[in-house]
């Protein structure tokens, strides 16, 4: 259990970046972003023992935070489970990385949820096999809906 | 082509804001140590709990309570084998329907996880549709069974009182054990149909 308990620590400190950048592009706010990281986190912890390693595994953290943004319910309350510890800057738009992250958030959010998963993907540079493997669609499919997402990306106008 | 390369700007532009944010939340803490300790002590869902309940807390105080009764108000050891069977049979098929796990849940493919969704809530209906027939007729059964192998004071208590009240006893499981099956066919219908808006919107 203290091998699985460090083994999971280590993955966090490793993948925290790719878990909340996805919540965060899920959430509507931040407060929703943290219930998103919380509720991801236990999942990964409950699924990484059953981990085989038939994909590697930021691609694993990646495929078990999206399910967790598309299926969270928003009613639900979470307990408190103690503070997420970032930045502030990193959401004011004062700082020109702050007015970016906005910017991301923003294009994104206009996107329906499901586009959001598939442009996340894309935007890590995973394969449109493995998205598609993801996402339960065809690489073929995948390569459309991108398509249509650039389509839409276009069309957004996205105002301070 | 100068329409394709404004798209592909707007994506690569997107690509680099987020490459951008991953480096500075990388540099974060992010997750306190308070919030790592609450995630590891979480374990599954209430479907899943309820199912090691019934094998870890209910079959264990149905067995002493049926040996109490034949020990002190005289049921057959026939009957009580058969209720303990039947009763373990019964969380056994509880395990087997409800074996989607949380992880299952948030690792498999929508498409997947819509199939599995349908197969589980069919199989808790015939389950049900199954058992309270047969929980009926067992309820008969161990009424007449305590009736004939009454003892002690037991031997002057009314029959028709004894069946009244294992009636009511039965009355209020069976009212109980449908309302944890509606609970349960109700989670399964609200993920089945956050899965099917998403795929209205593939």
């Amino acid at each position: 259990m203290n091998e699985l308990k460090q083994e999971f620590e280590k993955l966090i400190k490793r993948e925290k970046s790719t878990v909340y950048s996805i919540c965060l592009m899920f959430a509507p706010d931040k407060a929703s972003a943290n219930d998103l990281a919380q509720e991801a986190l236990i999942n990964i912890w409950l699924g990484l023992p059953k981990f085989k390693g038939q994909s590697s595994m930021h691609t694993w953290v990646y495929r078990i935070t999206l399910n967790t943004c598309l299926s969270f319910k928003r009613k639900k309350k979470l307990p408190s489970a103690g503070n997420i510890e970032i930045d502030p800057s990193i959401f004011s738009t004062e700082t020109s990385e702050g007015r970016n992250t906005w910017l991301l958030h923003k294009r994104i959010q206009m996107l329906e949820p499901f586009d959001r998963a598939i442009v996340l993907l894309w935007l890590e540079n995973i394969s449109y096999d493995e998205i598609g493997a993801i996402a339960g669609i065809t690489a073929k499919a995948v390569g459309v809906r991108l398509v249509r997402i650039r389509e839409k990306l276009k069309n957004i106008n996205v105002t301070e | 082509m100068e329409n394709n390369n404004t798209e592909y700007r707007e994506l690569e532009q997107m690509r680099q804001d987020m490459a951008k944010l991953r480096h500075s939340l990388q540099e974060q803490k992010i997750f306190s140590d308070k919030m790592m300790r609450h995630v590891m002590a979480e374990r599954s869902s209430w479907i899943n709990r309820f199912v090691k309940a019934e094998f870890l807390l209910m079959i264990p105080i149905l067995i002493l309570g049926l040996l109490f009764i034949m020990r002190y108000m005289g049921a057959s050891w026939t009957c009580v084998i058969f209720t303990i069977l039947f009763c373990s049979a019964d969380a056994v098929w509880d395990a087997i329907i409800n074996r989607l796990n949380t992880t299952d849940f948030t690792t498999l493919s929508l498409v997947k996880l819509k199939e599995r969704l349908l197969k589980q809530r069919k199989m808790r209906r015939n389950q049900m549709m199954i058992e309270v027939p047969l929980v009926i007729l067992w309820a008969g059964w161990f009424a007449y069974d305590l009736i004939s192998n009454a003892k002690g004071m037991y031997q002057d208590f009314p029959a028709l009182l004894l069946v009244i009240m294992i009636g009511v006893l039965l009355v209020i499981g069976i009212v109980i054990v449908f309302n944890i099956y509606r609970k349960m066919q109700a989670t399964d219908s609200e993920s089945l149909a956050e899965i099917e808006r998403l795929q209205r919107e593939i």
